[in-house]
């Protein structure tokens, strides 16, 4: 328990959301640095 | 159903404010459509508002229209019903976004530019060579069947939501939200759908944002909201809810995971990538589409537990939406809630009513029977087409009530089945054919609407989206293993992939 809430469920929200800000992160990084090379 | 909320006590006071909150929309509403009609004469400018959108929109459009009034009538009602188990539904949604805009998108742009597609069923035509035009004839079928069942469930939703919020009668609330719909898709084209969804985005943002955190506070904080949500239910609070780790619950976990799927392919958000100004709004616009997402899901989900621990024992919890913003704020507040729910629908309606319209007018007159039509002559055909069939999806709409959440998932899920299964495979397999895309589109298509038929209720109610994923991505790699891919496709999309990761895809010239 975290908060009061499982640690199951904590990592299941940070399953949610963390791999997908995770994906867009990169992807965006990669892109600005191709950008400030050119 | 509507009955069951705070309808019955509405002041004249709260009822006026909600009008003219209502009123003030309305009026931006249409002036937004009448603006977007100038650059809507000719049939891109009508379908794709003439490929020159920026990152905000697209970003913004594309999640209000991938997220109808499920996401605040259904899916806070998934909160309000299994706790922490709807957080499978947010793993979904938000990988599905973020792998969208980081591999889909960038290639579709290209692809399409090259073909100079505006409609998905134009692009697939031009990759597998089809001359004989039965990938569109495909296409279109699927999409006009879809739509109708779609937009009706959303007109159903707005029946609800004026019926919540004022008090009106089903039918009223119906044609209201029709009547706004209606005109600014028809007069404005794409132009006004993206921007009014921006608009609506924004919106559905705000509130997704305010309504956990005061629903939070309003139980006392986050540790009473835990408290008292493990008194209420225990399972409330775990990752597998009340099935645990059985069979069920983890065909209940996979199909809300499959639901996210749907944003790798759908057709009405792969338009959002043709009109992108150009490929480096898409990787703008990608940041923007995930922090949205995230603040759609996991606000929808929270603020469906804050309303299970403040209002239990809703008849409805699709209701706990409108319950909340009724009893929680003052009422000026409660009509701009209303127009967040009426902001979700339009902004699915919209874009389907313009995707419908499309697969008519560019997909089927422009390209197989009408050749030599104007520009000119094609758009008013449009706006024609989008108001014939809104009409007839109102006329589906005002003799039903359903239950919002699945029959909505059932046309999201059958025009992804057939679509994405096949896009995927056409912009990451250059082996894939022409007959492998038609059999895999009607395969994903067909597995879909058999699967809710006749296999659902025996394998522990797993969402139909799974199996026609699935069935869409084995039957098009089998049948195109069987038969030659076009010649130049390997070394058109070798191409195409240069272009996607060179330094000028990234910077985009725009002197």
């Amino acid at each position: 328990m975290i908060a009061g809430l499982p640690w199951s469920s904590w990592l299941l929200l940070l399953a949610a959301v963390g791999p997908g800000l995770t994906v867009v992160t990169v992807f965006y990084a990669r892109h600005r640095h191709v950008r400030k090379q050119k | 159903m509507q009955g069951t909320v705070t309808s019955g006590s509405k002041s004249d006071v709260t009822s006026g404010s909600i009008l003219g909150v209502l009123a003030v929309y309305g009026v931006v509403l249409l002036t937004i459509g009448l603006w977007a009609s100038r650059g809507s004469q000719t049939v891109a400018g009508y379908f794709v508002a003439g490929k020159r959108l920026p990152a905000w929109v697209i970003a913004f459009s594309s999640n209000a229209t991938g997220e109808s009034a499920w996401l605040l009538l259904g899916l806070t009602g998934m909160g309000y019903l299994l706790g922490v188990h709807a957080f499978w539904i947010v793993l979904g949604e938000v990988l599905g976004v973020a792998l969208a805009w980081a591999f889909v998108g960038l290639r579709f742009k290209e692809y399409t530019d090259r073909y100079d597609s505006i409609t998905v069923p134009d692009y697939l035509e031009a990759r597998f060579r089809d001359t004989r035009q039965v990938i569109r004839l495909v296409s279109v079928v699927i999409i006009f069947s879809m739509v109708t069942a779609y937009t009706a469930a959303q007109l159903t939703a707005s029946g609800k939501a004026f019926g919540s919020f004022l008090g009106t009668s089903y039918e009223t609330g119906v044609l209201l939200g029709a009547a706004f719909i209606l005109f600014y898709t028809t007069v404005g084209g794409f132009k006004a759908v993206a921007y009014n969804d921006l608009m609506h985005g924004v919106l559905m943002f705000a509130g997704l944002l305010v309504l956990p955190l005061v629903g939070i506070a309003a139980v006392g904080g986050w540790p009473s909201l835990m408290a008292r949500l493990q008194e209420i239910d225990p399972a409330m609070l775990r990752p597998m809810g009340n099935l645990g780790l059985s069979p069920a619950g983890i065909a209940s976990a996979a199909g809300f995971v499959g639901i996210g799927l749907a944003f790798l392919g759908a057709p009405q958000l792969l338009t959002r990538f043709i009109s992108a100004r150009d490929r480096s709004e898409i990787v703008s616009g990608s940041v923007i589409a995930v922090i949205c997402i995230v603040v759609f899901d996991v606000g929808a989900v929270f603020a469906g537990m804050s309303g299970r621990v403040l209002f239990p024992g809703l008849a409805d919890p699709e209701t706990i939406l409108p319950t909340m913003s009724g009893n929680l704020f003052p009422a000026l507040f409660t009509g701009i809630f209303l127009v967040i729910v009426l902001a979700a629908i339009m902004s699915t309606v919209d874009s389907l009513l313009i995707l419908a319209s499309s697969a008519v007018v560019r997909d089927v007159i422009q390209k197989v029977f009408q050749p030599n039509l104007t520009e000119r002559q094609l758009s008013v055909l449009g706006r024609v087409t989008t108001g014939l069939i809104g009409i007839g999806a109102l006329a589906l709409a005002l003799p039903e009530v359903r239950v919002i959440f699945w029959f909505v998932l059932f046309a999201w899920s059958g025009l992804a089945a057939a679509f994405a299964p096949v896009v995927l495979c056409s912009l990451f397999w250059s082996r894939a054919t022409r007959a492998g895309a038609i059999s895999g589109m009607v395969a994903g298509f067909a597995a879909t609407v058999l699967w809710v038929l006749l296999f659902k209720d025996r394998f522990y109610d797993l969402y139909e989206m799974l199996p026609g994923f699935f069935a869409g991505f084995v039957v098009t790699i089998g049948v195109s293993l069987l038969t030659k891919p076009p010649p130049d496709a390997a070394a058109e999309m070798d191409q195409v992939r240069c272009a996607v990761a060179s330094r000028d895809a990234a910077l985009t010239v725009r002197e």
